[in-house]
């Protein structure tokens, strides 16, 4: 098995009783068929390791969306492809919410490296806000190399999650606003820079990500 | 209100550059154009220096205009004591700004006002003033000058070095504080009498609750010339939104004379009720995303932590009776938000939603499930389109 944190171990014990009160929510919203294909794929995911709710609740969204049942079970498989990226790439102690997220990620073209860079910086307590923030980055246009290079400075220099979603919620209104993405961003994290700290010698030199630069934060309009 | 006299009084000269200065980086944020306005009625209690207090009536009217790259921003005041007396007085200001999106922005502007009081001739002034901002996330600083001219009858020539700072303690910018320092030097009309040369030292300390927006500031006066004792002045200010568009305005203070103009120096206490132009429930939060969602009429969701943990919805929509979210943490299933009491665009939900990313859509009053307008918008894996959240 995998390595995995107590949590995932928690969801694998409760998972029969888990299991069944997830069927009985599939069985209310999806046909025979397509329930015992999208079952198949979450029992594979538990023996995998992987948490079993985004799984459910993509079914769920495509039946409430009236999506065909081989569209919601395309769609799950995907998914748990995703989830077991995320997972390996967010080793050795991932939370259930972390490989979600980082399979969100995955999902608008984050890589694998992006999300190991990013444990690196954080070897220790979730990332699922940074991982939901660097996909709401991307989902927004700042390309992905750009995103995960800021999004993992500012992890390594401290911020806080309500820091890094203020500034994905500004990136967002600049360019609603008519500005580029990444002059948007360019923007937000000079702001974001200005009250952050420098980064630690020593975590500056984790991951593969750069470290903080005149280009990346402190560039002269 | 009557705060809004005095501050008006010390706007004028030099101080309107000030007003400028702290209104510019919140004005720099707003990129659509956006009106508010105010008028004030009230009564006021006054006391000047060797002279018994007196009550006046009080009407006073505040109208500002900002778009990404300019603001006019314009006030009064008309004041009737119970002699039949009347003292009036208004201001004009204007300033343009560098295009946005850059941690430096130039600003010019402009002043005109004027003072009077019955059966005496007004007192008009105006100024030009030019500044520099240097802005970051929760703040900036500025540098600047102007100059400018008093006519009382006579002209009176005043020229102003100012520098500044703010910072924001929020990012939205609800709590704040401001500090100026100021340097006036006035030329008089005539040879024989030298026109006063200080230094301002102001700090200002704002603060915008749900309902309840404080607004305290203080400074001394230091003289140049003459070796004089510093002059102290401060006020505070409340003002209690009962409704969206109706407040209640509380203020006291002292403000010092204005040599320049011939307004002395007064303590006064006064008490108004404000009629707003724009709808609180929003306006009185400086949010940079209210001002742009709101363009498009699109429905905003936000979110913010509640106890422990549990997370709460707001969602900003003119939803006549129903307003629905449909998300990951719903299991897809449709959850009613409860209406504000009292700001009918304002529905809440508060309910346990992990850390991360969600994806969500809302329905208004039935109808087809959309995007809040403030959330990236991405398509689903059913050939769709949801919002992206991410919850803190």
């Amino acid at each position: 098995m995998r390595p995995h944190n107590w949590a995932a171990s928690a969801f694998l014990l409760a998972g029969p009783a888990l299991l069944s009160a997830q069927d009985d929510r599939l069985a209310a919203k999806l046909d025979g068929e397509t329930r015992q294909a999208v079952m198949r794929t979450v029992d594979a995911a538990r023996s995998l390791g992987l948490p079993l709710e985004p799984l459910i609740n993509k079914a769920l969204e495509g039946a409430t969306k009236r999506a065909p049942g081989p569209r919601i079970e395309a769609a799950v498989d995907t998914l748990l492809r995703r989830l077991e990226v995320s997972r390996d790439a967010l080793a050795p102690s991932p939370t259930p919410r972390d490989i979600a997220a980082g399979a969100d990620a995955l999902a608008y073209g984050a890589t694998r490296q992006a999300l190991a860079s990013m444990r690196a910086i954080r070897p220790s307590g979730s990332i699922a806000v940074p991982l939901a923030v660097l996909t709401q980055l991307v989902a927004s246009g700042v390309p992905v190399a750009r995103a995960t290079r800021v999004v993992s400075d500012l992890i390594r220099r401290g911020a806080r999650d309500e820091q890094l979603i203020a500034l994905s919620d500004d990136v967002r209104w600049y360019i609603a606003s008519g500005a580029s993405p990444e002059a948007a961003l360019d923007v937000r994290m000079r702001g974001l820079s200005a009250v952050l700290p420098p980064p630690a010698p020593a975590a500056a030199a984790t991951g593969d990500v750069q470290s903080p630069t005149a280009a990346s934060c402190c560039k002269k309009p | 209100m009557y705060a809004s006299s005095v501050r008006l009084q010390r706007l004028t000269v030099p101080f309107a550059a000030c007003f400028v200065a702290h209104s510019a980086p919140a004005l720099a944020q707003r990129l659509s154009p956006a009106v508010d306005g105010s008028v004030d009625v009230g009564s006021a209690f006054l006391r000047q220096p060797d002279l018994p207090g007196s009550s006046v009536l009080t009407l006073a009217p505040q109208l500002r205009y900002a778009t990404i790259r300019g603001a006019l921003s314009s006030s009064g005041i008309l004041a009737r004591t119970p002699q039949n007396r009347f003292t009036g007085q208004g201001i004009l200001a204007g300033s343009i700004y560098a295009p946005p999106l850059q941690r430096l922005r130039w600003e010019l502007g402009a002043m005109v006002s004027t003072f009077g009081v019955s059966n005496a001739g007004p007192t008009t002034s105006w100024q030009l003033l030019a500044r520099e901002h240097f802005t970051f996330e929760s703040g900036g600083i500025f540098v600047g000058g102007g100059a400018g001219t008093t006519h009382r009858p006579s002209d009176w020539h005043t020229s102003v070095a100012q520098v500044g700072s703010f910072y924001r303690f929020d990012a939205l910018g609800r709590t704040s504080i401001s500090g100026t320092a100021a340097y006036t030097a006035t030329v008089s009309p005539t040879p024989e009498e030298r026109g006063p040369r200080y230094v301002d030292a102001v700090l200002t300390w704002q603060q915008a609750l749900s309902r309840v927006e404080l607004l305290g500031e203080g400074g001394a006066r230091f003289g140049i010339r003459e070796a004089q004792r510093a002059a102290p002045w401060v006020s505070a200010s409340v003002v209690w939104w009962i409704t969206p568009r109706i407040g209640v305005v509380g203020s006291a203070g002292r403000a010092l004379a204005d040599v320049v103009r011939g307004t002395p120096t007064v303590r006064y206490a006064s008490v108004a009720l404000r009629l707003g132009l724009a709808d609180r429930s929003t306006g009185n939060i400086p949010s940079r995303r209210v001002t742009a969602d709101d363009d498009d009429g699109a429905p905003r969701l936000e979110v913010s932590r509640g106890e422990g943990e549990l997370r709460v919805l707001h969602v900003h929509a003119a939803a006549d009776s129903l307003v629905e979210i449909i998300a990951d943490f719903t299991d897809w299933e449709p959850v009613r938000l409860a209406r504000d009491a009292t700001i009918p665009t304002s529905w809440t939900l508060s309910c346990v939603i992990a850390p991360g990313t969600h994806r969500v859509v809302l329905r208004i009053d039935g109808g087809s499930p959309i995007v809040p307008g403030n959330l990236p918008r991405v398509p689903d894996d059913f050939g769709g389109a949801t919002g992206l959240l991410t919850v803190p």
